[in-house]
């Protein structure tokens, strides 16, 4: 029976009393996103009352230990600060840790008996919801373990859940394994693999501006688009990570998941309704439509760069190869740019052009979207081109909407200067928008997958992928173009965008 | 939902005296001052964000001192906190005494100002556009429809902040309610219970949407107690209601009627008939009934400020156990059932600028608070009747 006195609150449904289970307890993550994410989530009430969290790592901490690195990074992390005392008292009682290997099968053990202990004093009906904080190549033998400790349930009561955090496999192959290897314990439904840019609200947003307004709709399309650009920049570079990059480069770092997914929501059909399947069908029909690039035509279609040493926001910073720890001989691409183009009814003929990177002018991202000219410039002075028609939407930081078209200067003649409506969250909704972990730990919580990426989205997102991949790995010998750190990208990159009579956004 | 610090609100121009016939000139003439003033140059620029046109009616203007620097100064604090949130053209009507005119054939003067909001990157944002129509006198009042329809932004849902007693029938009223989408009241702005009757009335015989900020106040209890209800099986308890008790202090007596006519109408108790109340401390006591079933209903008033919303205990008695949410101080309350030790917690009450921007947000919706005043206007009418 649902609970009478939850209708009309803002949040109608809270979780069914659960334990988070943590692996990878004592990582970043998990004290900068995961548990402020969870401490915001309480401080807000959206949690059940009956709930607690485990979490699980190699380091031989205590529960006391586990409490204060907890509650080290609420203080430091958390949307809501500073963190308050009385409900901490409460929050930081609920926080567990149970030491282990993740390959040890005793280690298991030890969970199963702590997760019995919370459930008996907690009043927990035996709801699991496991969130995989660990490097991917872990993934298996986690799962794996879980199995035949007997802590995975395919029941709908009580539930099993499990989150998987990207990377999701490296290459086609590899995703597929990984899909076979969690479908041993998990069905599809209990799989949650998330991609922290869906949980954002501007990405929401996105589909709120296309399939809530009747102006966007009509004009989204090849009649009216001339050219989509998708920008995620980052003025940082690798920080520390060196050894994770130097296997994943950019392409499989942003591009196969974040970019993909903003791509996915800029482009695809309406789905009937906003639910887990129609949007991720209409998702991994965007996917299946993109042009495979032909391996002689890849240099036509994919820029790839590395930065070299130069000047970021005021600051001399080291190239990527003399970046600490890095390889001399490095070829690992920190910029990529690509053309795509989606074959479908919608988009035939439309550029798609998608640029990620490290070391760039500055951290922005943004989709925009160019739209045709007027086919008739009776305006046009003294040659003066057009102003085209932009609307972009910014992601971070800064989220907002911008609209950029041509208005008359004021004066006895007609002249058009480019002028812009800015609509901006900061300004428009003085709420807090919510972390985008806030937002996804919870729906997962709730069993609501739409803003996850299911099986089949990752296997053709990776499909795609793994082609360019595979061209470049033929491509060994050739030079990798370098840009300096603080600029906008290869000059090589430009004759990509040229081509269509276009120039790469400085946003 | 945190409103911003009202220092991030600057003003770029003093409120200055105008003809109400020229307050829209005026205004596009603070938007050029705004651009060319220092700071404000080129490269830099000047945005007009707007949500609402925000009506806010104040009948009691002198109470912050009239005519002195802190004349209108705990509204102006109010209103920048709220502006900054949800960017508004705030038209406010001051209702003076007639002999408060600066002349005497004077009947209502206006003045406009625009502040913006100064962003941590230094850019600058114009945020609200303010008039303030002062109407001197019933003479003056009868001008305010007028003024405000002529400065309403167009294609902008309308509101009204409605700072007097709880609003009834009045020529005033019957004048700018067909204007606007919303109007934000307080319930707890009056001790008097039968004023609930009079909003009943209201909100009925209007598609206005009436938001209540005493009822919005309650949201925080209202989670709390919803969540004593969640664990499995507690949900299935409620249908069997046996008792409740309600405690307040004067001030939260309205807040305590709507608490308790909550729990009524989610139980889906609906006939009440008024017992005599029992002992010196208790105000009402009440037979409710569902069917053949009944609880017993108890409504007491204490001695005291009563905190955040003014409640200090709701206790039921449902399927023979005992849930409550106990007042502990100011900030906290303890909360109690069978799955758990007594609990003490932040209540995390919000301040007046969040209620007003939640109430103008998608949390001013609340399609169950009709019928909770519906209930608890009945509780007052029966009570009153019989006493």
């Amino acid at each position: 029976m649902d609970n009478p006195l939850r209708e009309g609150l803002i949040q109608e449904r809270v979780p069914e009393p659960l334990v988070l289970v943590i692996f990878g307890a004592s990582g970043d993550l998990t004290k900068r996103k995961l548990l402020p994410a969870v401490y915001t989530m309480t401080r807000e009430r959206l949690l059940p009352a009956a709930f607690a969290v485990v979490g699980l790592s190699r380091f031989e901490w205590d529960d006391d230990r586990f409490r204060a690195e907890a509650r080290q990074g609420c203080d430091t992390f958390a949307r809501r600060r500073p963190v308050d005392e009385t409900l901490w008292s409460n929050f930081g009682r609920s926080l567990h840790y149970v030491a282990g290997e993740f390959d040890d099968p005793e280690a298991y053990e030890r969970l199963k008996a702590r997760l019995t202990e919370i459930d008996a004093r907690y009043g927990i009906p035996g709801n699991r919801l496991f969130y995989l904080s660990t490097p991917p190549s872990t993934f298996p033998v986690i799962v794996e373990r879980l199995g035949k400790a007997g802590l995975v349930s395919r029941q709908l009561k009580p539930w099993t859940r499990i989150i998987v955090e990207k990377p999701f496999g490296r290459d086609l192959g590899s995703a597929q394994l990984l899909n076979r290897q969690l479908k041993q314990f998990f069905r599809e439904m209990q799989i949650y693999r998330i991609d922290h840019y869906l949980g954002k609200e501007t990405v929401q947003n996105m589909m709120a501006l296309r399939f809530s307004n009747g102006i966007f709709e009509p004009l989204w399309n090849r009649n009216h688009v001339e050219s989509v650009q998708i920008t995620a920049a980052e003025a940082i570079g690798v920080e520390g990570r060196i050894n994770y990059f130097e296997e994943a480069g950019i392409l499989r770092d942003m591009v196969q998941n974040h970019l993909f997914q903003v791509l996915c929501v800029t482009g695809m059909e309406p789905p009937v309704a906003m639910t887990a399947d129609a949007v991720r069908d209409e998702k991994v029909k965007l996917l299946k439509a993109l042009r495979p690039i032909p391996r002689e035509k890849m240099d036509e279609h994919v820029v790839r760069a590395q930065y070299a040493r130069g000047r970021v926001l005021g600051e001399s910073v080291p190239g990527y190869r003399e970046e600490p720890g890095g390889n001399p001989a490095s070829t690992t691409e920190t910029y990529v740019a690509l053309k795509l183009l989606i074959d479908n009814w919608r988009w035939g003929g439309v550029p798609f052009f998608l640029r990620t990177a490290k070391r760039m002018p500055k951290r922005v991202t943004e989709i925009a979207v160019t739209f045709k000219p007027a086919p008739h410039l009776m305006f046009a002075r003294n040659g003066a081109p057009p102003v085209p028609n932009v609307l972009s939407i910014r992601i971070q930081p800064d989220e907002g909407i911008t609209l950029h078209f041509g208005s008359k200067v004021p004066g006895p003649s007609i002249d058009i200067a480019p002028v812009n409506m800015e609509f901006r969250y900061g300004t428009s909704f003085g709420s807090e928008p919510p972390e985008a972990y806030e937002r996804l730990i919870l729906d997962a919580m709730l069993g609501d997958g739409t803003l996850f990426i299911r099986d089949d989205e990752t296997e053709t997102s990776w499909g795609f992928i793994s082609k360019v991949h595979e061209a470049w790995a033929e491509q060994r010998r050739k030079a990798l173009p370098g840009y300096p750190a603080g600029t906008w990208g290869p000059p090589e990159a430009e004759a990509l965008v040229k081509e269509a009579g276009l120039e790469w956004r400085k946003p | 939902m945190t409103a911003p610090p009202p220092d991030q609100v600057r003003s770029f121009q003093q409120a200055r005296t105008v003809s109400p016939a020229a307050v829209e000139q005026e205004l596009a003439s603070l938007w050029r001052q705004a651009v060319d003033s220092p700071g404000g140059g080129a490269g830099e620029q000047v945005t007009r964000a707007c949500l609402w046109n925000l009506i806010v009616y104040d009948p009691r203007p002198e109470r912050d001192g009239p005519g002195g620097p802190e004349h209108g100064k705990a509204l102006r604090t109010l209103l920048d906190q709220v502006t900054v949130a949800i960017p508004a053209r705030i038209l406010r009507l001051e209702a003076w005494a007639a002999d408060r005119a600066p002349a005497p054939e004077r009947e209502v003067e206006a003045w406009v100002a625009a502040r913006c909001l100064m962003p941590d990157a230094g850019a600058r944002q114009l945020a609200v556009e303010e008039i303030t129509y002062a109407g001197y006198g019933s003479r003056g009042l009868s001008h305010f429809p007028s003024l405000v329809r002529a400065t309403l932004l167009p294609d902008l849902p309308i509101a009204m902040l409605w700072l007097d007693d709880l609003p009834h029938e009045g020529w005033l009223l019957d004048q700018l309610l067909p204007l606007c989408q919303r109007v934000l009241i307080d319930s707890q702005s009056v001790h008097r219970d039968v004023a609930l009757l009079a909003v009943d009335k209201l909100v009925n015989s209007t598609v206005t949407l009436f938001v209540d900020l005493g009822w919005m106040r309650l949201t925080p209890v209202r989670y709390l107690l919803a969540g004593l209800f969640d664990p499995p099986g507690r949900a299935e308890q409620l249908a069997d209601l046996r008792h409740v008790r309600i405690v307040t202090t004067q001030r939260g007596r309205n807040a305590g009627l709507l608490l308790l006519s909550w729990l009524l109408s989610r139980a889906d108790f609906r006939a009440h008939m008024p017992l005599a109340p029992e002992g010196d401390d208790m105000l009402y006591r009440w037979r409710s009934r569902r069917g053949s079933a009944a609880v017993e209903v108890e409504f007491s008033i204490e001695a005291g400020e009563g905190g955040y919303d003014g409640v200090i205990l709701a206790e039921l008695n449902a399927g023979g156990d005992l849930f409550s949410i106990r007042q502990v101080d100011d900030e906290h309350v303890a909360l109690h059932s069978p799955d758990r030790r007594e609990q003490k917690l932040a209540l995390h009450g919000w301040r007046e600028p969040e209620l007003v921007i939640a109430g103008l947000g998608s949390l001013g919706i609340d399609r169950f608070y009709p019928q909770t005043l519906a209930v608890a206007a009945s509780l007052v009418e029966d009570t009153t009747w019989n006493r």
